[in-house]
């Protein structure tokens, strides 16, 4: 175990030294000057520009200049933006929390419907329940993100007026952003009517997660109902069904829990899918995450801020697969000689 | 099933590709998602000469006409005008082209580059092949919208760099595939014999790998298709895709937006053409999938 646990990490710093070595190669060949569109600083003063080129180490050669990139944006320094001057690095960490927030809650929707409708469909396997639950899938998967998130402002929140159609919380309610995560800085906050922000936080949440849960919830049905059919026909299902246990104790006891752990790692590498789904929904819901901030950065060519941004969004994404890798080898020994190369 | 039905009991056994595209065959919601596909692919053809109206043309007396069944609707106008007065119905015929045609061309381009570097790296060992890895899994964990709309940004707002950008997004996609399926199989006995054989790396590629490996590629090749026509749309709709002038269904959507309120029909008819072009790729795909799975057992 501690050797797959170093060998991982190995290659997780091999990775992320590759994620920003093609960042680099980016900065690189982007328009206009090299020192400007490393640190975001225009037209710099002499003494400003002498510490960019000491910083990134620009009279060097380029790996000098490779390492010190790394070693810069490692210490939290990602510049300034082109658009307002402000440290890019501040303005991310008060917008990222929504964007995960976002993100988890689609996860948990997804998983939470996901799961038993795949389950469903694989003890109905071949059977009207199956088909439905497949097709259904099929066609959710097909419907874009944009189209459906438009469609759904179209008839709840503009025709039926039940929900609101942007933002994260009305501005009636002045919560001080302290973690980023409304819920919890509702819970913070000394604002007289709680049960009220509470409930309109939620109303704001339904309909973005909902849209960004489509996706994901259609490859949870198939994914799980793929494994399940897997694991259902295994020989120690049939001897099990032999012995005369009880069909449910055979699915949720015996099926289930084996099923799960392809389902978890399919799901790990969905995640850069799961973040392009989320910028898209931002920008349709106006949600103030990193995603449609991410787009009004291309919109103005602020160079700064783009890297920055895939340098967090790729840097999220490979984290998180280390974790769920892990997390998956500690749960399951026998995935463990397949990934050492051992066997 | 496979054995011929003639009287000389002749045994005919099908080729591994026509065993797969029987099994497609039967299963009848794959050919309905094939007939629209095809349907698709005659209708970017012919697009220009079946449209009734120029995309461009302005009726400045019918500006945001209903669809024709509608009350207000005239049949002139099948299914409506946008803002400008331009018709929905030549727009869309139009963007068949834009969305539909060339996401197949961008496929196409993405799968020649992304196999061809993933035979390479899945072919290779040791140092090479684990660099190639990295390589991919940093560029894989990149979202790869993202990716398409820096590119877009940089070099500027031409359908052509549109279309290299999505390229550029799914090429590591083939990638993966390739090199997951040339990998695994290279473990397998078979190839073992065939290298026991005496044969060279390439011919082991192309006479051993390559027919087991090539479902898997077709497969492969469907779903980027679909992930083709989302991209190219999506980048039209956050208005970083085609420029202007042209009709592409993911840009004739973010215009209806504005207008959602008085001319919701601006945003369901493109939507409704992405989602059906999507959803004919994702049947042909799932039957393939199927088809492989059975056919290979």
């Amino acid at each position: 175990m501690s050797l797959y646990i170093t060998r991982r990490i190995n290659l997780f710093i091999f990775t992320v030294a590759a994620l920003y070595f093609l960042v680099f190669l980016m900065v690189n060949s982007l328009p206009g000057d090299l020192a400007t569109n490393l640190s975001g600083i225009q037209n710099p003063t002499v003494a400003q520009s002498e510490t960019i080129v000491a910083q990134y180490q620009l009279d060097k050669n380029w790996f000098n200049q490779y390492i010190s990139f790394i070693k810069q944006r490692m210490n939290g320094n990602f510049g300034v933006s082109f658009n307002n001057g402000l440290p890019i690095l501040d303005e991310m960490l008060t917008l990222l929390p929504a964007t995960i927030e976002l993100c988890i809650y689609a996860i948990f929707i997804a998983l939470l419907f996901g799961l038993p409708l795949g389950i469903l469909a694989a003890i109905y396997y071949k059977k009207t329940a199956d088909f439905f639950l497949l097709s259904t899938s099929l066609v959710g998967y097909s419907i874009p993100v944009f189209w459906l998130g438009v469609i759904a402002i179209m008839y709840f929140g503009l025709d039926l007026q039940w929900l609101p159609v942007a933002g994260r919380l009305n501005l009636l309610y002045q919560v001080e952003a302290v973690t980023g995560f409304t819920f919890i800085d509702i819970y913070l906050s000394d604002i007289q009517y709680k049960q009220l922000a509470y409930n309109d936080a939620f109303a704001h949440l339904i309909m973005p997660t909902l849209t960004l849960a489509l996706i994901p919830a259609t490859i949870v049905i198939r994914i799980t109902r793929t494994t399940m059919l897997e694991e259902l026909n295994a020989n120690y299902i049939k001897a099990s069904e032999a012995r005369g246990v009880h069909p449910l104790i055979i699915i949720f006891n015996h099926a289930l829990p084996n099923a799960l752990q392809p389902v978890f790692s399919q799901i790990s590498l969905q995640l850069s899918t799961l973040l392009t789904s989320a910028m898209v929904t931002e920008v349709v819901f106006s949600w103030p995450g990193i995603g449609q901030w991410l787009i009004q950065a291309t919109y103005q060519q602020d160079y700064p801020t783009i890297t920055a941004g895939i340098l967090v969004c790729a840097g999220f994404v490979i984290l998180i697969t280390l974790i769920s890798d892990m997390l998956l080898i500690a749960t399951s020994p026998q995935q463990r000689g397949v990934i050492n190369g051992s066997k | 099933m496979a054995r011929s039905n003639s009287i000389y009991q002749e045994e005919i056994i099908p080729t591994p590709l026509r065993h797969i595209w029987n099994n497609f065959m039967s299963y009848p919601v794959a050919m309905i998602g094939l007939w629209v596909f095809i349907g698709f692919v005659v209708l970017t053809v012919i697009a220009p000469f079946v449209a009734p109206y120029s995309p461009e043309l302005q009726h400045p007396d019918a500006l945001l006409f209903p669809p024709s069944w509608h009350d207000d609707g005239q049949i002139a106008f099948f299914l409506g005008t946008d803002d400008l007065g331009r018709d929905i119905l030549s727009n869309l015929l139009h963007g068949v082209r834009t969305t539909f045609g060339s996401s197949l061309i961008v496929t196409i381009i993405a799968a020649i580059l992304g196999i061809l570097i993933g035979i390479v790296s899945g072919m290779s060992r040791g140092l090479k092949s684990s660099m190639l890895n990295h390589l991919l899994d940093a560029t894989l964990a990149i979202p790869s919208l993202l990716l398409a709309i820096i590119f877009v940004a940089i070099s500027g707002q031409t359908l052509t760099n549109v279309m290299i950008a999505v390229s550029i997004a799914l090429v590591p996609q083939f990638i993966r595939a390739t090199h997951t399926a040339v990998h695994h199989e290279l473990k397998r006995e078979y190839v073992v014999a065939a290298r026991l054989d005496g044969a060279n790396q390439f011919q082991i590629f192309y006479n051993v790998i390559l027919p087991n490996i090539l479902n898997a590629l077709i497969v492969q090749f469907t779903l980027a298709i679909s992930i083709a026509i989302i991209d190219i749309a999506t980048l039209g709709f956050l208005r970083v895709g085609a420029p202007d002038p042209t009709s592409e269904w993911g840009t004739m959507l973010a215009d209806g937006v504005d207008l959602i309120f008085i001319a919701p029909w601006n945003v369901t008819f493109p939507g409704v053409a992405i989602f059906f072009s999507v959803l004919s790729v994702n049947f042909i795909g799932y039957g393939l999938q199927r088809a492989v799975k059975e056919g290979l057992g």
